[in-house]
């Protein structure tokens, strides 16, 4: 490689490999996905047609069987990642802080023998679980709980839980790393400076995992918006999800136009609820930072009446100490 | 202002048989210590010695083995770290990453619950008390080190503590903030009056601030002193080895004629201890050397007297040695000494004491016996 | 000396009995299919008699066994290759200059991949393949193996890139100038300096990609060609007919063997001087 080149390509050589790669294997394939949506199925033969270029799929994407399927699938997906989020915070803050930190490594290798644990195999557990003939079914039965057989599997219900099941750890992980690397002195500092655990947790152990939070929401979220193995699995007829239109109209209409914009609808919509989502964060961070805001009385500390003057030990010197660094480079964890 | 900030009521310390074990291992082991109202209390100790554990407890992030901590007449044992009048300024600071300046040092008062106005106020004469007024919305990671320290102890003393705990809170800055900073620090407790309790493992600070300083090692207090006390009476030899430099030499006792003892060292130098003087064996309960025993005697750097050898000295507390390397520490110039083979010593002599010693024959070292420390303790 | 007093306050017993409860939920249905697994009847969830029948018929079962070891052919090719792309990507952005633009573009594009559903990955492979195949003429692109790995691929890269990026950062850059300063050239530093120390990165990126690729479904079942049915496409398909207890028994030898590789990362990963929750939090790519 000639000097030149190397200037011209800089420390991104190394990249290179996995430029290529991905623009040819994810970006080029999933403009080509943008492009098909424009298109139209010809006849029954023919998968696309770009020849007439239109919105035309748009518009049958907008029907009501994909509007009732999308708000179903849109529901599960809201509540499953809410679910996940309230199971795994108290359990990652009692990974995080209350185990200790010799038994920590092999109690977090559990929570990954599930996630390392093929999701489909997972989900037919779930499905004896819930069947009516099934072993709890039983059991509920038979210590009078259930008058007749577990009604559950083949519902809205059963998909709900083998979501949550399905997605848990992906929650727990970010959440566990964040409350773990804020590290005991903050929790600490937080204690000598006289709260009490709970407020400790909701104002600094809370707010300091608030990357995690975001991370493991979007984690959850995104392929379970996708998912639909887990729903047909579950669910049965109850369980279409969106993707599993989406999945049908290459698989079995061979109708890839209108599979194209079904699934750039699915993106443009996963990709909305997260933005509208992180802008409600933001407004709500910017409302609790509000009234929990300090006023300093202005002005006063101009003032020679303060009693600044008396309060400085003169001659010290250090007035004329290190100006501030900017950026981030001093010591402390940052979240 | 510095009557709001004062404690109501005195912060004293006592601390009764005070113990603690990790899993078995002692680090504080059957522990007494009164600490005054009001005083700049050093801990001072290698790591390890059980200092910052020490410190831990009396902040209630760990609960002793035994013993009981009483601040006044509060039993602190029990008590939860979130109730007890103590604020801490850690190592590392530990500020909230994600509150601003203000908002760090408001945090206390928010947890007492104090009205919202008073809360600004307070929080304004914390920050302009510690020169950080105008970094109030800053976020900690803009701060510098010294910045950084600032707000610490101003988020630590708006809470008007009874004690304020200090854990090596100077140990990241650099020399020349740290020296300014120590000056500070003083200046400041002195007119809030609230007891402080610093950790340290440097020798220089602690002797630069405190009031009083507990050596500590290996779970033990060592000794308890001013200054000057530790410095120049010294209870041991970990102590008369920890605090400040020191010349060690092992000597056998000769005679010992009602406490005048007579030790021989290396090349026969004749060593008299004055005695009643410094590190007086004896003295505080320690043990008194019989003849025969092999001691070890201590004399600081800065008392020994250099000069031209005119042979071989007959006096006692002398012996002639050979400057192995000369180096100019500013206010002080500093001899190595070689005596004999491999006896190596350290002479310190002001600047302007200084005089033009030979390097390449023998120069005449003497001392007088009332410098001299004798320990039999093993350290 | 007195016993020490212990108490342990409420909201702390509720967060031990949480944390048991979310264990339990978390490894119920696991510990089911284990269970069912000894299952001597015809159906899986009608639990028969005790027997390791299924295990027996399950490894007899030659449509199982083409379709397991399709899986983890498929698993081998995209760790290698996704380890390889993800070594050089994570090094690359890890030892990237800073205010570059392209780290920034780079790290974008990949994480672009993690937010597309997957489904959508599934769709947009399946005519790329068979425009470069077929109309293109690429024939190895119809092959089934080649298109999975090409697919899973895809989508493991960008998670390999990130864990050995993040094991990059934790290392002094002033390693690799120590080597140059010793002599080394730029190669013989990348090979002897580099690429060690992001050694623990690079097993625990490959072994994600493993099982990644070994997990996935929606992907496969799109880009999946005849006599290339990978494991989990095969239970899939099993679901829609009749779930025979050897999925089950199969299911649970896979889940030994890749509970016996973790335990090999950990024990690599502890070795290199890692703490319990740094070697998680590795191999959870975090």
């Amino acid at each position: 490689m000639t000097s030149r080149f190397r200037k011209f390509l800089g420390d991104s050589a190394l990249s290179f490999p996995t430029w290529a790669y991905m623009l040819f294997f994810f970006a080029l394939p999933v403009a080509l996905v943008m492009w098909y949506s424009f298109g139209f199925k010809p006849d029954q033969f023919t998968t696309h047609s770009m020849e007439q270029l239109s919105l035309g799929r748009y518009r049958e994407v907008v029907s009501p069987t994909f509007l009732s399927v999308f708000t179903a699938t849109l529901r599960i997906s809201i509540v499953g990642t809410l679910a996940c989020l309230v199971i795994a915070v108290p359990f990652a803050y009692w990974l995080a802080v209350k185990v200790p930190p010799g038994r920590r490594g092999l109690l977090l290798a559990l929570v990954l023998v599930p996630f390392w644990t093929n999701f489909l195999v997972r989900t037919l557990g779930w499905q004896i679980i819930l069947s009516p003939d099934g072993f709890v079914s039983e059991a509920l039965q038979g210590i009078g709980l259930l008058g007749s057989p577990l009604d559950i599997l083949y519902s809205r219900a059963a998909v709900q839980i083998g979501v949550i099941y399905n997605y848990l750890p992906l929650m727990i992980l970010p959440l566990f790393v964040a409350m773990d690397s804020a590290g005991v002195q903050l929790r600490e500092a937080s204690a000598d400076l006289g709260a009490g655990k709970w407020r400790t947790f909701f104002q600094v152990t809370l707010p300091l995992a608030t990357p995690g939070v975001i991370s493991g929401c979007l984690l959850v979220f995104i392929p379970l918006t996708g998912d639909y193995i887990t729903a047909s699995v579950l669910g049965g007829a109850n369980g279409t999800m969106i993707g599993q239109l989406v999945a049908n109209q290459f698989q079995n209409a061979q109708n890839w136009a209108l599979g194209s914009a079904m699934a750039v609808v699915l993106m443009l919509f996963t990709l909305a609820v997260v933005v509208i989502t992180a802008l409600l964060a933001l407004v709500v961070k910017a409302v609790i930072k509000y009234v929990g805001r300090v006023e300093l009385p202005t002005g006063q500390h101009a003032g020679p009446d303060a009693g600044t003057a008396a309060d400085l030990p003169e001659g010290s010197g250090v007035r004329q100490a290190e100006p501030a660094v900017s950026g981030t480079t001093t010591g402390g964890p940052h979240a | 202002m510095s009557a709001t900030l004062s404690p109501a009521i005195a912060g004293e310390l006592s601390i009764r048989s005070l113990h603690k074990e990790f899993g078995g291992v002692a680090a504080i082991k059957d522990l007494d210590l009164d600490i005054r109202a009001g005083e700049f209390l050093c801990l001072l100790g290698p790591s390890g010695c059980g200092k910052t554990t020490l410190l831990r407890m009396i902040a209630g992030f760990e609960e002793p083995t035994a013993g009981v901590i009483e601040l006044g007449s509060t039993d602190l044992t029990r008590m939860p770290a979130h109730k007890r009048p103590v604020n801490t300024v850690f190592q590392a600071y530990a500020l909230f990453p994600h509150m601003t300046v203000a908002e760090n040092v408001a945090y206390g008062l928010k947890q007492s619950r104090t009205p919202k106005k008073e809360i600004g106020q307070r929080v304004d004469e914390a920050l302009t008390m510690v020169r950080m007024r105008e970094f109030a919305d800053r976020s900690p990671g803009q701060l510098s080190g010294g910045q950084q320290q600032r707000v610490a102890l101003a988020r630590a003393l708006v809470n008007r503590p009874k004690v304020l705990l200090l854990d090596e809170p100077m140990s990241a800055l650099d020399r020349k903030l740290r020296e300014e900073m120590q000056v500070e620090l003083k200046l400041l407790q002195k007119r809030l009056g609230i007891t402080f309790i610093f950790v340290t493992h440097d020798q220089e600070e602690a002797l630069a601030m405190s009031d009083r300083i507990v050596v500590m090692y290996d779970g033990c207090i060592q000794q308890i002193g001013s200054a000057e006390e530790v410095y120049t009476r010294p209870a041991n030899s970990f102590v008369a080895g920890f605090i400040g430099k020191q010349n060690f030499v092992e000597a056998v006792v000769v005679s010992d004629d009602g406490g005048a003892l007579r030790l021989r060292s290396v090349n026969n130098t004749t060593i008299l201890p004055e005695p009643n003087a410094a590190g007086d064996p004896g003295a505080a309960g320690r043990p008194v050397p019989s003849v025969g025993d092999t001691v070890r005697v201590a004399i600081r750097p800065e008392t020994l007297r250099l000069r031209v050898a005119a042979g071989v000295p007959s006096a006692p507390n002398a012996v002639l040695g050979r400057i192995a390397g000369v180096s100019f520490l500013g206010d002080v110039v500093q001899y190595v000494l070689l005596i004999g083979e491999d006896t190596e010593i350290l002479s310190r002599v002001p600047r302007s004491d200084a005089v033009p010693l030979p390097t390449d024959e023998d120069v005449l070292i003497e001392w007088d016996g009332v410098d001299v420390a004798v320990y039999c303790d093993e350290a | 000396m007195p016993e020490r007093i212990r108490r342990r306050s409420l909201t702390d017993t509720a967060l031990w009995v949480w944390g048991a409860v979310v264990f339990v939920f978390l490894f119920l249905p696991i510990a089911v299919i284990v269970l069912y697994s000894f299952n001597n009847g015809r159906l899986l969830a009608s639990f028969d008699e005790l027997g390791v029948q299924a295990y027996v018929s399950g490894l007899q079962n030659d449509v199982i066994i083409a379709s397991v070891m399709t899986s983890l052919k498929a698993a081998t090719g995209t760790a290698l290759l996704a380890t390889v792309l993800g070594t050089f990507g994570g090094i690359a952005l890890a030892r990237a200059t800073k205010g570059a633009k392209w780290p920034v573009l780079l790290t974008a594009l990949l994480a672009l991949t993690l937010v597309t559903p997957e489904v959508v990955d599934g769709i947009a492979m399946l005519p790329w393949f068979v425009t470069l195949g077929v109309d293109a003429g690429l024939t190895p692109f119809n092959n089934g193996l080649f298109r999975l790995v090409i697919a899973h691929t895809a989508f493991s890269t960008a998670i390999v890139t990130f864990i050995i990026r993040a094991r990059m950062a934790g290392i002094d850059s002033s390693l690799e100038e120590a080597a140059e300063d010793l002599g080394a050239t730029k190669w013989r530093s990348f090979r002897d300096v580099t690429l060690p120390l992001a050694g623990p990165g690079i097993f625990a990126g490959a072994l994600m990609a493993f099982t990644l690729s070994l997990d996935n479904t929606i992907l496969s079942s799109f880009v999946q060609q005849p006599g290339y049915t990978p494991w989990p496409v095969y239970i899939f398909s099993a679901v829609r007919v009749a779930l025979r207890p050897e999925v089950a028994a199969i299911s649970t030898a896979m889940l030994v063997l890749t509970l016996l590789a973790l335990a090999l990362v950990g024990l690599v990963l502890k070795r290199s001087g890692n703490s319990s929750s740094q070697i998680v939090k590795t191999m959870a790519g975090s």
